[in-house]
């Protein structure tokens, strides 16, 4: 499977094979009340927005949940999208709404464990079998190290840092999901950014103790 | 380039976001300074980590949930659909309405009193625009008036020293 990525990975508002309607073409669907559009809106969309808001809340559960909101409202509201910016980016928005209502609601930060990252143990095959499990090693302890940092990051950071280095997405778009300003956004990642690098160090700094 | 801004811009320029020119100038920085030196060596690190993050999946199609949600959702579509979209948030939206009320009114107070006392004193207070007063008071040996702020906005001290807002800078 694919990284989340709104940019160009994930790109679904060309069409995928020739034939298939657009993300638009099924909004529009919904917006005149057939489920068709709806349900292949979701399987184009939910494995990225889940993993957006897995990252968000840390819990499989509450992400699942979110998503399913996310797609319930996208549904509700599809009448009154303005198809000024891309379909993937819109319901990106309204997750993030969900995970700040969520936040708002739980007043909490994630506490569960984050999941396994499955695809660590697909290791690239170069080197002997030792080697391998090594760089599998490895990669899984600084994926749960950067979960952890993130998990301690409050959660307007987290969804910034989530949204710039897991999502790979540029300045307009997470202006478009977050509605902040050009401005305030680059100082909010730039602290955010501070924050975070501040927790991965001190966990390096415990890791060499 | 000065080091808060090669801060700022460092995570864009690895990841191929800035102009030529200011790809060469976060580069030059880089090697002329240690400390950005160490935040760009910490940035490669984090992308790198990240590139290789791999989307987490449900562990199913969600889409006979969804369709089981739509199905209970039925006639009270119109009404769910009437709720905003954008998140606002509700301060105080779980508190009981009597207390609601209580803390509004000692906000109102509290206004109020802000408003009517008497203007404070102004305080030789030191910001950017005052460089050049700053500068002058420094010169003069006039102990000057700091306040010290982490990066997440906390003061961490405040006091009248010429000596210490020397030292107070930005690394440069």
């Amino acid at each position: 499977m694919t990284r989340a990525c709104m940019n160009n990975r994930h790109s679904t508002d060309v069409r995928s094979r020739p034939g298939e309607p657009t993300d638009e073409e099924l909004l529009a669907l919904c917006a005149r009340r057939d489920q068709r559009g709806l349900e292949e809106l979701t399987r184009r969309h939910q494995a990225p927005i889940y993993g957006f808001l897995l990252r968000l809340t840390g819990s499989p559960e509450d992400a699942e949940e979110a998503t399913l909101e996310v797609f319930l409202r996208a549904w509700l509201h599809a009448d009154r999208f303005q198809y000024r910016s891309k379909v993937s980016t819109w319901l990106f928005r309204i997750a993030v709404n969900i995970a700040r209502d969520l936040h708002s609601r739980k007043k909490a930060r994630p506490q569960e464990p984050w999941p396994e990252d499955e695809d660590a143990s697909v290791a690239i095959s170069t080197g002997s079998a030792e080697q391998d499990a090594l760089e599998v090693l490895e990669r899984a302890e600084q994926s749960k190290e950067l979960h952890e940092a993130l998990s301690r990051l409050s959660s307007s950071d987290r969804e910034l840092i989530v949204l710039y280095y897991l999502n790979d997405c540029d300045y307009d778009e997470i202006q478009e999901m977050t509605g902040l300003s050009y401005t305030v956004l680059k100082t909010r990642l730039a602290r955010a950014r501070q924050r975070l690098r501040r927790h991965l160090e001190k966990a390096q700094a415990g890791k060499e103790r | 380039m000065r080091c808060r801004n090669f801060d700022r811009d460092c995570a864009d320029w690895l990841r191929g976001r800035l102009s030529q020119t200011d790809a060469q100038a976060m580069a030059a920085h880089e090697s002329q300074c240690a400390h950005c030196a160490r935040i760009a060596s910490e940035e490669r690190r984090i992308l790198a980590i990240a590139a290789r993050q791999v989307s987490p999946a449900p562990a199913a199609d969600l889409w006979p949930r969804l369709e089981q949600r739509l199905h209970e959702l039925g006639s009270n579509a119109d009404a769910a659909a009437a709720r905003p979209l954008v998140y606002r948030p509700r301060p105080f939206a779980g508190v009981f309405a009597p207390i609601r009320w209580a803390i509004l009114g000692a906000a109102v107070a509290l206004l109020a009193f802000l408003i009517g006392r008497p203007a404070p004193q102004q305080t030789a207070l030191v910001r950017p625009e005052d460089e050049r007063r700053l500068v002058e008071m420094i010169a003069a040996s006039q102990p000057v008036r700091y306040i010290e702020v982490a990066s997440d906005d906390t003061i961490v001290g405040s006091e009248f020293d010429t000596q210490r807002v020397l030292l107070v800078g930005d690394g440069e």
